[in-house]
């Protein structure tokens, strides 16, 4: 990623797509690569390294994309000095993804528009959880479905990225609920409308999980199927239990791939 | 006399609300009281005659048009489900919200599942359920619905129990149950 896009966007990387770019691979029939290097925020020690191929290529390309939509986005959201602060980040994005958005240019425009419906939902305060989660599961399922070309593959992927999408939307509500509630920001699960919303939201969320194991039975991973296996059913499932830590961990557990 | 739907400005594919708020803009424009004494009088007076009819034709070609399909209604409505049109079978659901309905709400359940949004589809099945709640294939649907919400999934390899939120009452039951009769078993080795 440091090489197709610069040291800017190495930083940003999320575990988002770094288990996009696993998925990817875990569709590729090609060998792997993997090589010791040395990584940018351990020096001292070599790690193991996948290098230069293509389904690192389209992870990297979609995280590009979606980081600087988030830029744009905290842009609009905060004022003063923070706005200033976002644009200033902003100018160092801006060039990888100019790159990236020319080599995946439907990719770009989906995020774009989805985007958008976002912040439209966000600033109406929209009541249904369903409707708020749809332009991020949109989303998930466009770049999950482009990692393979086969269409029976590429409809149980787009269910699966859709039902992901919708679980980390849910997931960063649930989380972020409390402070919401203080400082009046938009939530999907604070409203009037449930008894509950606490139960509300961790029952929206073993619905989401539900669905993305049905979707997963359908998906023919070639590789790392422990390992998806891992972060489906332990890694996610765990996360209502309100520990993201736990994801995290399991994540980097499994994780020795430098992207 | 020309197009209803025309006349109203609005699309055949309208919901019956989308038409009511088209035809409350259009009368209260054309209203001849606004236009008393006025040159445009006569004009206001055709084209409000001209707006009732489109409106009364509209409303009673749905309300045929839904009576006269009646069961065959739903049964399009299938196929449609089935052949994947779920856009088109959610403007036909829409056009013709049956609340009361069982079937109605199991299917608008089922479209709200094919596109994602979980969280209605639960509700609508869950009224569907609740009202013919002999209805064996309302009941599956509902029941694999609520076995997720209540934190199974299909598939897990590591499924050995140990999940610890919300586990349902059945399960425990079964658990019970399974302990019993291995206790049984033991008993029965004496």
């Amino acid at each position: 990623m440091g090489k197709g896009y610069g040291q800017f966007f190495r930083l940003m990387l999320s575990y988002d797509f770094a288990f996009l770019s696993m998925l990817s691979g875990a569709y590729s029939e090609a060998e792997l690569t993997i090589t010791k290097q040395r990584c940018i925020i351990h020096p001292f020690k070599k790690r193991p390294c996948l290098c230069d191929c293509a389904e690192l290529e389209y992870a990297s390309g979609a995280a590009v994309i979606s980081v600087y939509h988030k830029i744009c986005d905290s842009i609009a959201d905060s004022r003063g000095l923070m706005s200033v602060f976002f644009k200033i980040i902003r100018s160092f994005a801006k060039k990888g993804y100019k790159k990236a958005s020319s080599q995946y240019p439907s990719l770009a425009e989906v995020v774009e528009k989805r985007m958008n419906e976002q912040f439209i939902l966000e600033k109406e305060r929209c009541s249904s959880v369903d409707a708020a989660c749809e332009p991020t599961a949109q989303i998930m399922s466009y770049m999950a479905e482009g990692v393979s070309d086969d269409e029976e593959q590429k409809k149980a992927l787009a269910g699966f990225g859709y039902h992901l999408g919708r679980f980390v939307y849910i997931a960063d509500a649930f989380e972020d609920m409390k402070k919401d509630e203080k400082k009046g920001s938009y939530n999907p699960f604070c409203n009037n409308s449930v008894d509950d919303p606490q139960r509300y939201a961790a029952e929206s969320i073993n619905l989401t999980l539900g669905m993305i194991a049905d979707y997963y039975g359908k998906m023919e991973v070639k590789k790392f199927k422990e390992i998806i296996d891992n972060v489906i059913f332990l890694g996610l499932k765990n996360f209502r239990l309100g520990n993201k830590k736990f994801l995290k961990k399991i994540l980097a557990e499994n994780k020795e791939i430098k992207v | 006399m020309n197009d209803p739907y025309s006349i109203l400005g609005v699309s055949p594919s309208a919901t019956d609300d989308e038409i009511k708020t088209a035809y409350r803009k259009l009368s209260q424009q054309y209203h001849p009281d606004k236009h008393l004494d006025s040159v445009m009088e006569e004009i206001a007076t055709q084209k409000m005659a001209e707006i009732n009819a489109a409106y009364d034709q509209i409303m009673n070609m749905r309300r045929s048009g839904a009576a006269a399909q009646g069961e065959n209604f739903y049964t399009n409505l299938r196929t449609m489900i089935e052949k994947g049109q779920y856009t088109e079978a959610d403007n036909v659901l829409e056009q013709n919200r049956q609340e009361m309905s069982g079937e109605w709400n199991f299917l608008k359940g089922t479209v709200c599942l094919s596109r994602g949004w979980l969280n209605d589809a639960y509700s609508y099945y869950e009224k569907a359920v609740r009202l013919e709640p002999s209805n064996r294939e309302y009941q599956a649907a509902f029941a694999r619905m609520r076995s997720s919400r209540n934190g199974n999934m299909s598939g897990n390899p590591y499924n050995s129990g140990g999940s610890g939120m919300n586990m349902n009452s059945a399960n425990c039951l079964c658990n019970t149950c399974q302990l019993l009769i291995c206790a049984d078993c033991l008993c029965d080795c004496c």
